[in-house]
């Protein structure tokens, strides 16, 4: 019944004093906010710090949300603000070169994970074992993108918002934003040449 | 050559290969779905979600907490409307009232009537009835006609002298006697009809016509006059019924006893020598 809800009432909802409706609205949304700044800062304490930034500010900012964009803009636009900040905090702290050792040390973790599911997985058939291949292939091409074409492209893909509303987000033109997305799907497209029939 | 062509074939194979990414139909999509990504930790959802509660309860105790100042502006707006209201009711009554006040001006017979207590000699002018068109107004007109007195019901309006009615206002001929005037077609009474006596232009016309035939009118505030001004109704009186010298003798006397007080000035231009 509560899946019917939209993100709007929900959040209403929420502000009228209900928690069930924020929790359903967390459920919703979790992953995917987590996802987004994980794969921007390679770095779990990093993004859980900043997921917990933004949901904090939902929580409070009940008078700046309003209908004229959908909650689900909204939301990705207090994630983007809230990454923006963060980048700005990192080049004014000199413990940069500390984060960025964090930040190797999870790069270095994620790897030996991807080894561990590839020895994991290294009775079973030749299929599963190239499908880790490709997926640590296209993690490593995400990796290496630059960071505006990495935030479009993780917003279109895993978020499912449309070009407009990414735009609308990175606050940035429509031509500008797909420019973006098309040359890092062209970037993707040629490290996973090998995997990805033309 | 080959090298740009190459390139060219190959740009165009992105192009498509964009497109179709667009469109959910390139395979890149379907490798990046399946992918594992990470998931915030328990505690941290748990964090969260605590927040949140705690965000409510709190919102909730200040609401408790918090005096509602609301009804501030509005007992202001409701009492700038109730006085606006209370002045607006007030300057229309003055206003109604001022009408009356020159209405009853311009009826200065009606107030004689009144006054004729005060009157020391008892005159026709007591016939005078002024009111019965107001009195009309309120009854059928079958009725009002039968409680009306014959003399009254010709022309009430006209002035009354030794129980005639003064032809002042009925131009006749220089060749015509007194006693024909009668038999000329009379002047059609507003009050006769009834319908046209209710209107309030017929009403107008009817003060107008009433203070034509009056030579001074009367002072109409009888309840605040001074012994003064009771003295000077008398003389008016005597005026209007053109009894010159006895008014000459009254302010004469009035004029011995309030030798400071001003006279009305019609009062004395009736009076001329004086």
């Amino acid at each position: 019944m509560l899946n019917k809800v939209t993100d709007e009432q929900l959040i209403h909802s929420f502000y009228k004093g209900e928690v069930e409706a924020f929790e359903n609205l967390y459920s919703r949304y979790k992953k995917a906010i987590y996802h987004y700044f994980f794969r921007q800062v390679h770095s779990k304490s990093i993004a859980d710090e900043l997921h917990q930034d933004v949901w904090l500010k939902i929580i409070k900012s009940s008078s700046t949300f309003k209908q004229q964009s959908s909650f689900k803009t909204w939301l990705y636009q207090v994630a983007h603000n809230c990454l923006i900040d963060h980048y700005r905090q990192n080049t004014r702290q000199p413990l940069s070169l500390i984060q960025s050792y964090d930040k190797q040390n999870e790069v270095n973790l994620e790897l030996s994970e991807a080894v561990e599911v590839v020895n994991h997985h290294a009775d079973e058939p030749d299929e599963k074992l190239l499908e880790n291949q490709i997926h640590y292939a296209l993690i490593q091409g995400i990796d290496t993108l630059p960071e505006e074409q990495k935030e479009v492209f993780l917003l279109h893909e895993k978020s499912g918002l449309t070009l407009q509303d990414i735009a609308l987000i990175t606050d940035s033109s429509f031509e500008s934003t797909k420019s973006r997305l098309r040359y890092a799907v062209k970037k993707l497209r040629h490290q996973l040449a090998q995997y990805i029939p033309t | 050559m080959n090298i740009k062509s190459k390139s060219t074939s190959t740009d165009k194979q992105d192009e498509v290969f964009f497109e179709q990414y667009l469109q959910g139909k390139s395979t890149l999509s379907d490798i990046y779905q399946n992918t594992d990504c990470p998931k915030p930790s328990n505690e941290l959802d748990q964090s969260i979600l605590n927040a949140a509660k705690t965000s409510i309860e709190n919102s909730k105790l200040s609401n408790v907490m918090r005096p509602n100042h609301w009804y501030q502006p509005l007992s202001w707006a409701a009492s700038i409307a109730i006085f606006s209201l209370v002045g607006l009711l007030t300057l229309n009554t003055w206003e109604s009232e001022q009408d009356n006040l020159e209405q009853e001006l311009l009826q200065p017979q009606a107030i004689s009537e009144e006054r004729s207590v005060f009157s020391p000699v008892s005159s026709g002018i007591s016939n005078f009835d002024s009111n019965s068109h107001l009195k009309k107004r309120n009854k059928p007109l079958s009725q009002s006609k039968e409680m009306i007195p014959q003399e009254v019901k010709n022309d009430s309006r006209k002035l009354l002298y030794k129980n005639e009615a003064i032809p002042e206002m009925q131009a006749a001929p220089a060749y015509m006697g007194r006693n024909q005037i009668g038999t000329l077609p009379k002047r059609k009474s507003l009050n006769s009809d009834g319908a046209l006596a209710s209107t309030p232009a017929a009403i107008a016309d009817e003060i107008i016509e009433t203070k034509q035939s009056t030579l001074i009118p009367q002072k109409q505030d009888v309840t605040h006059s001074t012994d003064q001004e009771i003295w000077l109704n008398r003389v008016r009186l005597l005026i209007n019924k053109n009894k010159i010298d006895e008014a000459h003798e009254l302010i004469a006397q009035f004029r011995i006893k309030y030798p400071d007080y001003p006279i009305d000035p019609i009062i004395l231009q009736n009076l001329a020598p004086y």
